[in-house]
């Protein structure tokens, strides 16, 4: 039986390899996700905002620098007018404005910055509101504005929680009351009340954070979603081009020519399955190898044989969809248009652009049904978590789609007409 | 009516009794863009409100408070309140973005005057939940010290919106799929019926005839468009009831979406004329228009990604139909271009591919 598997399995990929049709359908879909993930990389987070500056002083410079130095805009220095023409024609989605007597209505602390937003959808515009506070609040508190940045300034940052935790251990517990625009701490056991500036000098929100990452640093957006376009790369290799190649056998007749030798049913549909998992598996060596190379895919030491081996499971599990599609269709067109409904939903259900575990419910119980989903999740723990407690039920689905679509193939085989024949 | 009239019409007839004659085929085709544009929208759903687990050393006033303060964080978390052990485990299993502990004495420290520690755990393995994570605790503490008038404050975000009301995400994209669901319905069908004349060998008498290949294929292609035309209408009216976003300018959303089809389906047959073969019509046009919807300003307005991107954009009828769909659906305006301008240049592509394929048939 392996000779007629391996007989089977160099045909396909040498049609494959043979047909620019073929390799362009199987190609480009994954290309043009990766540039789109490349071009979503630069842009994510970040927003192009005009700045005015009405006021000139040193508590206006502060403000100008730490906007600057914010991750979560493009800064474009402008007057009023340039800033006001900017945003109606959509070249900033924001502008912000440090008004006249900045730096007196700070000493009184009664400054304002104001923020004209084109809050056009409610992603962008939180993600401009949000990095608008933390560059407020970097003014007060730059510890509560820093966070995730690098180890040494959270190591400085720690040290001063510290000190101010033991100043406030000593301490009889008070009260914070408020007198005219002045606030007052009042010792609960009758000594002298003080201004509450003393004590919250240098954090007036009187919360600090101390953050814990999982991992350091943090992954790239490159990384992470890098992952989704290796699913995407084995469903469009594997179970694209399967379903393509069973049912160009079966419109040229080649397939039934196939099922009148003493070949077994079950050796057919295994050499189609291997044929598009080595053809699936061969690609996503080629895509892997670079990035793992140029350091865009770091799993923790020790864990490259488990990424190999759901890369194989993945390339198993798509190309027995792809054999399934295959089967049950009858016209070339009708394959083609099945298997990218299949795809682009295994795909996006998979997790292509989400991560399905913070969807409603009853999403997620549609996308166990998808064999994708356990592709990226065990990719995912592989590439980027400390433990896989899903390992071996991901593997072990991704297996048993293979080996169910060799039986579901095997006994489709049997039947003289596809499921849709004649349609 | 002249000859090329008939010939024109005769096509387009014949190509619905075809699409008739395979049912599951047409299905299929129907179902492509529905079904694109549904799971598009699970990006949507987790575009904001990060699932966090909110662990509570005390429940107190104060404590109650920075949890409100949270909560309107600008749409940043969906607070879940569990239990320590619980929510570590769940945001080591990539269950949670984050975890946001409020430690005991929390109302205590804040009346003392002095500085409460609250602890964030992160998943930091997606930068973009990860970051909107970590700027959205200060402006949760600034809206904190505002509501508790707490002294010390120097400056102040003054936020002045743009439109009456934000738009919500799903609204927003459910309505950009529209336009991909036009695109892609458009460019695959349009593709398959005119590479289809060559697959079959029809082309070839085609160019024989009195007529000329032209009228056979714009009449192949209407046919294509009115389908197109139909799955594009299932996934708009999907997203009016489905999704509860109703059109405010129904007209124009009509017209967006005929001439968004028309412009795709003239594209894909002119890709069906050079290609020449079905098999490839359908991954090149979805490989090549999911991109191209992310850089249409499917997600915001397509300039705010840089001018590159921008520009870019406009090789595609997505950019001009997710402008035209964002108006008509939500009266926004979401690229410098006015309406009618954007529904001059998908005319303008659905005639010029359409001309150039009689040209291109001959060789």
């Amino acid at each position: 039986m392996s000779r007629i598997v391996w007989a089977i399995a160099r045909s396909d990929i040498t049609r494959w390899r043979r047909s620019p049709a073929l390799v362009a359908a199987t190609l480009i879909p994954a290309i043009g996700m990766s540039l789109t993930v490349l071009a979503l990389t630069y842009a994510v987070g970040r927003q192009p905002v005009a700045l005015v500056r009405l006021s000139d002083g040193p508590e206006s410079d502060e403000v100008v620098k730490i906007l600057r130095e914010s991750d979560g805009f493009f800064l474009s220095e402008r007057t009023a007018e340039e800033a006001a023409d900017d945003l109606r024609n959509q070249w900033v989605c924001a502008v912000i404005t440090i008004p006249e007597n900045f730096d007196e209505a700070v000493a009184t602390k009664s400054a304002n910055l104001e923020v004209a937003i084109n809050n056009v959808d409610l992603d962008f515009s939180d993600d401009i509101r949000r990095s608008v506070s933390e560059a407020v609040v970097q003014i007060d508190a730059p510890e509560l504005a820093s966070l995730g940045e690098e180890a040494e300034a959270g190591g400085e940052k720690e040290e001063e929680d510290e000190t101010a935790d033991e100043a406030g251990a000593g301490e009889m517990s008070s009260t914070l009351v408020r007198r005219a625009n002045a606030w007052f701490v009042v010792p609960d056991d009758g000594g002298a009340e003080f201004e509450a500036e003393y004590i919250s000098a240098g954090n007036p929100y009187l919360v600090n954070v101390i953050e814990t990452d999982l991992r350091s640093p943090d992954i790239s957006f490159l990384a992470y979603q890098m992952v989704p376009v290796l699913a995407l790369l084995a469903l469009t290799a594997g179970a694209l081009v399967t379903a393509l190649s069973i049912a160009g056998d079966r419109e040229s007749g080649r397939l039934r020519v196939i099922r009148l030798t003493p070949a077994s049913r079950l050796g057919i549909v295994l050499g189609h399955l291997a044929g598009g998992t080595v053809a699936a598996t061969l690609l996503l060596a080629i895509v892997v190898v670079p990035l793992a190379l140029t350091g865009v895919l770091q799993p923790p030491p020790g864990r490259w044989p488990v990424v190999a081996a759901i890369l194989v499971a993945t390339a198993v599990g798509s190309t027995g969809l792809g054999v399934v599609v295959g089967l049950v269709t009858q016209r070339l067109t009708t394959t083609v248009l099945l298997g990218v409904n299949v795809a682009s939903a295994s795909f996006l259900l998979g997790g292509g652009f989400t991560t399905i575990a913070f969807l409603p419910p009853f999403i997620q119980h549609i996308a166990a049904a998808v064999p994708s989903y356990y592709a990226v999740e065990g990719l995912r723990e592989a590439l980027f978590y400390a433990d896989m407690p899903t390992l071996g039920r991901n593997l072990a689905v991704l297996i048993a789609t293979g080996v169910l679509s060799l039986l579901v193939g095997a006994w489709m085989l049997a039947r003289s007409r596809s499921p849709l024949s004649a349609m | 009516m002249s000859a090329w009239g008939r010939a024109m019409l005769q096509a387009a007839r014949g190509q619905m009794v075809s699409f008739a004659r395979a049912p599951i085929t047409t299905i299929f085709a129907l179902a492509l863009p529905l079904n694109l544009m549904l799971l598009m929208s699970l990006f949507a759903l987790t575009g904001y409100n990060a699932p966090t687990g909110l662990v509570m050393g005390e429940d107190t006033p104060r404590a109650q408070a920075f949890v409100q303060a949270l909560r309107d964080a600008h749409n940043s978390f969906a607070l879940r309140p569990m239990d320590r052990d619980a929510a570590l485990d769940l945001v080591r299993r990539g269950r949670l973005v984050a975890v946001i502990e409020i430690p005991n004495g929390f109302d205590a420290t804040i009346a003392a005057g002095r500085i409460a520690t609250v602890q964030l755990t992160v998943d930091n393995v997606n930068l973009d939940m990860t970051e909107d994570v970590r700027r959205a605790v200060p402006a949760a503490a600034a809206i904190f010290a505002e509501r508790l008038q707490l002294p010390g404050v120097r400056v102040r975000p003054r936020l002045i919106n743009l439109l009456p009301k934000d738009t919500g995400y799903v609204e927003y994209l459910g309505v950009s799929a529209v336009a991909l669901a036009a695109v892609i319905a458009g460019g695959v069908l349009g593709g398959t019926v005119v590479a289809r004349e060559w697959e079959i060998g029809a082309a070839r008498m085609l160019l024989v005839a009195p007529t000329g290949a032209g009228p056979v294929l714009i009449g192949r292609l209407a046919a294509a468009a009115c389908m197109g035309v139909l799955a594009s209408a299932v996934t708009a009216l999907v997203v009016i009831f489905g999704y509860g976003v109703p059109a405010a300018h129904p007209l124009e959303a009509v017209a967006g979406l005929v001439f968004t089809v028309i412009a795709s389906t003239s594209l894909g047959g002119l890709l069906g004329v050079v290609l020449r073969r079905t098999l490839p019509i359908t991954p090149l046009v979805l490989g090549t228009q999911l991109p191209f919807f992310l850089d249409s300003g499917a997600l915001e307005p397509q300039r705010f990604d840089g001018e590159v991107l921008f520009w870019l954009a406009h090789f595609s009828p997505a950019y001009f139909g997710v402008g035209v769909m964002e108006h008509a659906y939500n009266s926004l305006i979401v690229t410098p271009e006015p309406v009618w301008l954007l529904l001059v240049a998908l005319a303008l592509i659905g005639i010029v591919p359409a001309m150039l394929m009689g040209r291109l048939a001959k060789r």
